[in-house]
């Protein structure tokens, strides 16, 4: 970790956002000054005060106890999609690899199917098809990302089939299923370590898309999608309505692409060898 | 991504996100100003609304977005004067008079007038617009109730240009029910009978052809249409009125959809529209501080409120009573709307003749009170409720989200399902059973005159429940108050009518609630202080006389 922190500032900035962030989500709620879904209609569109750090939303809420609050909607929705999808991606993927032949045909197939489609599309269509929720929204994201997760694992797989520890363990007898889990899955963990750092921030960013196009978080959900959405009636009579949200997006997009380019050049080879 | 581009990148985003950056208009509306001549731009009015919906038959689409083309279109005896809502001047009539007891009317029609299509009007083409309204079903309820259902028989071509009117009992304000844009003007006999298609005997009175095409005495016709996108009228030269006054009025009137709320109020600010409709409070109100455009001042004579679907929990009245007791109106009216709505305090407006005002219960916003009535119905907490309202209005996203609100704190859930205009018609005004309606609507209800009748018996008689193009869209049903309404729909006595509306208010406020009365609303509308001409009249709402505004 001191290694990985101390090879970049971008790194440390990074971690510290991502730890901000994490944080937020777990105790943002019960930090937040003010209930995240309270109306006071008195006290609708403040500008930030003392006693609002990011001033009042159209129904007098405090937009900074929803940014806050925010943040676990997104960090929850990224947990979970990335669970199901690298979980499910990289199983299928690993076991196309690993068996080949019509197996792996098969499941290529398949995936090509799904990546076929723009991603934005396909949650879209998923979401709009099965109702506007955020379970549903994690439901698409899910079914968006696991092809990607399927490809990498299958590509990893295949290039470790040819190392030399492979191919003893093989000699030796052992089956796919331990071949899986002793061998394949402990090499090919940083790379997807790297990868769903890098997707933490877009799979936010989708998430915060489809509630903007009305398909994810259904008011009054203080999800940042959402409320960029609600914010665009105000954007030049309340642009505090509109630049929180904005703000806590990006600044957490961004804060795990930074943990994501951090990891891959900490965790590329031919990097640490050349930093010895 | 590479860092130092994402870096960048982000910078670029925060620091737009910081300057509220003002969304650009699409390219097709913002350059039209800046490509036409100023002089081709003065004769034109540029109109920027939420919706255009292009059925052009005035006796089949309802909608005030409709009615608006209609009125630049076609025309009909009379009209309200000015922004009274109850004197009328002759318009296609050059006079009218009642006998004694003024149940029979005689109406002069105008000589020389002439539809688009070269047919003349008169007393047949009179009549025979109002039996086709009446046949067509939807907007013929004004004829059926003043010729006592027997518009055949009742409406008497005297001569060319002589109509009588028959109503079969005294009702001195039949001038005044036709005064209204709804189900009173006229098309051409002529068209009709070129276009109609007949089937098993009966005739369509060429409502496929009329849907898309106009042939009125209207003061415009119709030059292009692009649907969803803009309609476009030009003067209608042969216009009986003439265009030689003096004033400047339009030649050219384009009606355009911008969905957009922000993009209504860039193009009226940069003087691409001349009219739009304002949904927010604070476009509203910055753009009247700026001194450049006209608005009205009062309440229409307009009911916002969100109708309840007596299904579920919503069968028992006291769920509906704890509901309207969750809303806060005070608030809502006066800050979410910036004071620029009146609390509802009635299901009619409380401008209307027929307004019980405080002699009638009204509800307060208290959720006590509300705890307990649900405790009461025996609703287990956490019950979900959905409330379905048309996009591209504002007040009906605001009023669900106050009362979503409210009821989070008594313990419901409520599910906002926003739809376009469209959708949200086809299912309130579509024939869906009870079973398949959402619970709650948002829907908002004029009068076409000042009469209780005739803002009643459209959205609250159990008669026009499955009825397309009437108001009943909930299903609404209460057998006393259809008495209650079909006794008013003859009584002149006014000791009795004044107890029919409060029995009818007392039932549908409280008894047996049809819906939550949010609000009385001014009129959205902003008009560039250039055109001149438009009266404000509360009854008009979203329409306007078109051949009455002129540039200055």
């Amino acid at each position: 970790m001191r290694r990985f922190l101390r090879q970049s500032r971008l790194n440390s900035l990074a971690v510290a956002l991502c730890a901000l962030i994490l944080l937020a989500a777990i105790f943002g709620e019960a930090l937040a000054p003010h209930p995240p879904r309270k109306q006071n209609l008195a006290r609708r569109l403040q500008p930030p005060s003392v006693a609002h750090w990011f001033g009042t939303d159209d129904f007098g809420r405090d937009i900074f106890s929803r940014v806050l609050s925010g943040a676990r909607i997104s960090i929850q929705v990224a947990v979970v999609v990335l669970s199901v999808a690298v979980t499910a991606g990289t199983l299928i993927g690993a076991v196309a690899g690993l068996l080949g032949g019509w197996v792996d045909a098969a499941l290529m197939r398949l995936t090509d199917v799904f990546l076929a489609f723009p991603a934005l599309i396909l949650a879209s269509a998923i979401g709009a098809a099965l109702g506007n929720n955020l379970t549903n929204t994690m439901l698409a994201l899910s079914v968006v990302y696991w092809p990607w997760y399927a490809r990498l694992a299958r590509g990893q797989v295949l290039a470790l089939s040819q190392r030399e520890f492979v191919q003893a363990a093989r000699a030796v007898g052992m089956g796919a299923p331990q071949l899986l889990s002793r061998h394949m899955l402990r090499n090919i963990l940083p790379i997807l370590l790297v990868q769903i750092s890098l997707d933490v921030g877009y799979v936010i960013l989708y998430t915060s898309a489809l509630s903007f196009l009305g398909l994810g978080a259904q008011r009054p959900e203080p999800e940042w999608g959402l409320m960029l959405n609600d914010s665009r009636k105000f954007v030049q009579t309340a642009p505090w309505t509109m630049f929180y949200p904005g703000l806590a997006l990006t600044v957490t997009v961004l804060a795990f692409n930074l943990l994501g380019d951090g990891l891959r050049d900490y965790l590329d080879p031919r990097l640490r060898a050349a930093r010895g | 991504m590479n860092r130092r581009a994402l870096i960048f990148f982000t910078a670029c985003v925060m620091l737009v996100a910081a300057c509220g950056a003002p969304q650009p208009a699409s390219p097709a509306l913002s350059t039209d100003a800046a490509v036409q001549p100023a002089a081709d731009r003065a004769r034109t009015l540029i109109l920027a609304m939420p919706s255009l919906p292009t059925n052009l038959d005035p006796g089949v689409a309802t909608s005030g977005a409709e009615n608006m083309l209609h009125r630049a279109l076609y025309e009909g005896l009379v009209n309200f004067k000015g922004s009274s809502t109850t004197e009328v001047e002759p318009v296609l009539a050059e006079s009218f008079e009642a006998n004694a007891d003024q149940s029979v009317w005689t109406f002069k029609l105008r000589r020389g007038v002439k539809f688009t299509d070269g047919a003349d009007f008169n007393a047949e083409a009179a009549k025979m617009g109002y039996l086709r309204m009446v046949d067509i079903g939807l907007l013929g309820n004004t004829i059926n109730r003043f010729t006592g259902g027997d518009p055949v028989n009742n409406l008497i071509v005297k001569d060319e240009y002589t109509l009588e009117w028959r109503c079969g009992f005294s009702c001195p304000n039949l001038p005044q029910a036709l005064g209204t844009a709804y189900g009173t003007l006229f098309v051409s006999p002529k068209a009709m009978k070129a276009h109609e298609q007949v089937a098993d005997g009966k005739s369509d009175y060429a409502q496929a052809w009329f849907a898309n095409n106009a042939a009125g005495t209207g003061p415009y016709m119709v030059e292009s249409i692009k649907p969803n996108e803009e309609i476009v009228f030009v003067r209608n030269p042969n216009y009986w009125r003439g265009w030689n006054d003096g004033k400047q009025r339009f030649e050219r009137i384009i009606i355009r959809n911008v969905p957009e709320p922000s993009t209504r109020r860039q193009l009226l600010e940069k003087g691409d529209a001349d009219i739009a409709l304002i949904s927010t409070v604070e476009d509203y109100k910055a753009l009247r501080e700026t001194g450049r455009f006209q608005g009205s001042d009062k309440p229409l004579f307009r009911i916002n409120y969100i109708t309840f679907t007596k299904r579920g929990v919503l069968v028992d009245p006291r769920v509906r009573q704890a509901i309207s007791y969750a809303f806060d109106y005070d608030g809502y009216a006066n800050n979410v709307e910036g004071g620029l709505m009146k609390r509802g305090t009635s299901p009619w407006p409380s401008g209307m003749s027929s307004a019980v005002g405080t002699r009638g219960f009204q509800y307060t916003f208290d959720l006590d009170k509300a705890k307990a009535l649900l405790q009461e119905a025996g609703v287990p907490p956490g019950t979900e409720l959905t409330y379905l309202y048309a996009t591209g209005y504002g007040y009906y996203e605001r009023m669900g989200q106050v009362l979503q609100a409210g009821l989070e704190q008594i313990g419901l859930k409520l599910k906002l399902e926003e739809r376009d205009e469209a959708t949200f018609n086809d299912i309130f005004y579509g024939s869906r059973p009870v079973e398949e309606l959402p619970d709650l609507m948002g829907y908002a209800w004029w009068p076409d005159y000042d009469d209780f009748y005739n803002y009643v018996n459209p959205v609250f008689h159990t008669r026009n429940d499955q009825n397309d193009g009437l108001g009943n869209g909930a299903l609404y049903s209460n057998a006393e108050l259809d008495a209650l309404i079909e006794q008013s729909k003859t009584e002149t006595d006014p000791a009795k009518l004044k107890a029919i509306y409060e029995r009818a208010h007392q039932i549908l406020m409280f008894e047996d609630p049809a819906g939550l009365y949010a609000a009385e609303p001014q009129e959205e509308i902003l008009i560039a202080n250039s055109v001149k001409g438009h009266p404000w009249n509360p009854i008009h709402v979203k329409t306007f006389d078109f051949y009455g505004l002129y540039r200055e």
